[in-house]
């Protein structure tokens, strides 16, 4: 089997991306690859016949091709630092979330024929103080 | 010391209103701490299980078990004096029968992690589905490739853990994938673990409340995400 230099290319490159992902990512490291990105946009802009060339190099048919096959990768590139960035919201979160309730144990009450006639009635609920007040302190 | 003084059990429960006074009651025939950790229920949970002499965490929004689990074990590891947390489930599906025999066992034979297991020759599980037993037995067979750990039973929500390891442990899969997160864990820190037969009943309720089946995607989709930077 023959491939061309594309298609090698290619495959190199979603290797590269698969390794990026789990191993090499940092916030710093997406931000130069956005900056590469737009700045190969402009200098095709600027020289329209560039894409065609490289193309032609690559094995690829037309330069439109190339610049569709590089806009996948691209979307691609970008729903990983997506991804990533939403696990990281969801770890803040679980921080905060995690933080309020362990500042605020609410302690439940041994029934007795005194507050069983409450406890069928209103049960205690968050405004409740009682409930609140007997809450062991957290010691963080 | 009284020993039944220093266990927690941990129940991480997400709108189980109809079930959790039930599980409480068992659970209260033993002298051991109660933690219900209410992870953000649209119900009344949280007020269900105040009627009952336990300390009840409340998530103010729905993060997932995992994440119920890791406040759960955060606060009873925030008491010195605690020696051993259990993880038990809300829905009814666990037995409160089979703890003193878990602590029993962990104290005895010094194990960082006792595991029930519902597929041991004298465990049980009642009235389970077919298609049920079929993930479960390709979960045990997963775990087996994925950290080495040979056990028989590998996704039950009844465990034993000693305060040292679970200093160690650090739940960072909020939804269901926690459990395969907790045996990686172990793997890693090369835990010293067994497994203690025990029953698992399924009813209407808790085969209602339990995971979907089609979950197992969403499992190794999360595990997946997990790795990523």
């Amino acid at each position: 089997m023959n491939f061309n230099l594309g298609q090698i290319l290619f495959v190199a490159i979603l290797v590269f991306l698969v390794v990026y992902i789990f191993l090499l990512r940092t916030a710093h490291s997406d931000r130069v690859v956005y900056l590469a990105c737009a700045l190969v946009g402009i200098l095709l802009v600027l020289a329209p016949d560039l894409s065609s060339d490289i193309a032609h190099t690559l094995g690829i048919g037309r330069g439109v091709d190339l610049i569709i096959y590089v806009f996948i990768l691209a979307g691609l590139f970008y729903s990983v630092t997506i991804t990533s960035e939403l696990k990281r919201l969801q770890r803040q979160m679980t921080t905060l979330v995690r933080q309020l309730a362990l500042d605020n144990p609410r302690q439940g009450t041994v029934p007795t024929v005194e507050n069983a006639e409450q406890q069928a009635g209103t049960a205690p609920g968050i405004g409740d103080s009682a409930a609140l007040d007997a809450g062991r302190g957290h010691q963080a | 010391m009284d020993p039944s003084s220093q266990v927690w059990v941990i129940i991480p429960a997400h709108n189980e209103e109809k079930m959790i006074g039930q599980v409480l009651a068992d659970l209260l025939q033993y002298p051991y701490h109660i933690l219900v950790v209410d992870d953000g229920s649209t119900d009344q949970t949280m007020q269900a299980a105040l009627l009952y002499p336990v300390t009840v965490l409340r998530h103010v929004t729905n993060l997932g078990q995992g994440g119920a689990l890791q406040t759960g074990i955060r606060y009873a590891l925030s008491f010195p004096e605690t020696r051993l947390l259990v993880t038990f489930d809300a829905d009814g599906q666990h037995h409160a029968s089979d703890l003193p025999r878990m602590l029993e066992t962990c104290l005895e034979g010094h194990y960082d992690v006792v595991l029930g297991s519902r597929f041991m020759e004298t465990g049980q599980a009642l009235n389970m589905p077919v298609m049920k037993r079929i993930v479960l037995k390709l979960a045990i067979w997963f775990t087996r490739v994925n950290t080495g750990l040979r056990l028989s039973d590998t996704h039950n929500g009844l465990r034993v853990i000693t305060a040292e390891a679970a200093h160690k442990i650090q739940i960072t899969q909020n939804g269901m994938a926690h459990a395969s997160e907790i045996l990686a864990q172990m793997a890693d820190h090369k835990m010293h673990y067994c497994e203690v037969p025990v029953t698992v009943s399924y009813s209407a309720y808790s085969l209602q409340k339990g995971q979907s089946l089609l979950n197992i995607i969403n499992i190794l989709w999360d595990m997946w995400i997990g790795y990523m930077r």
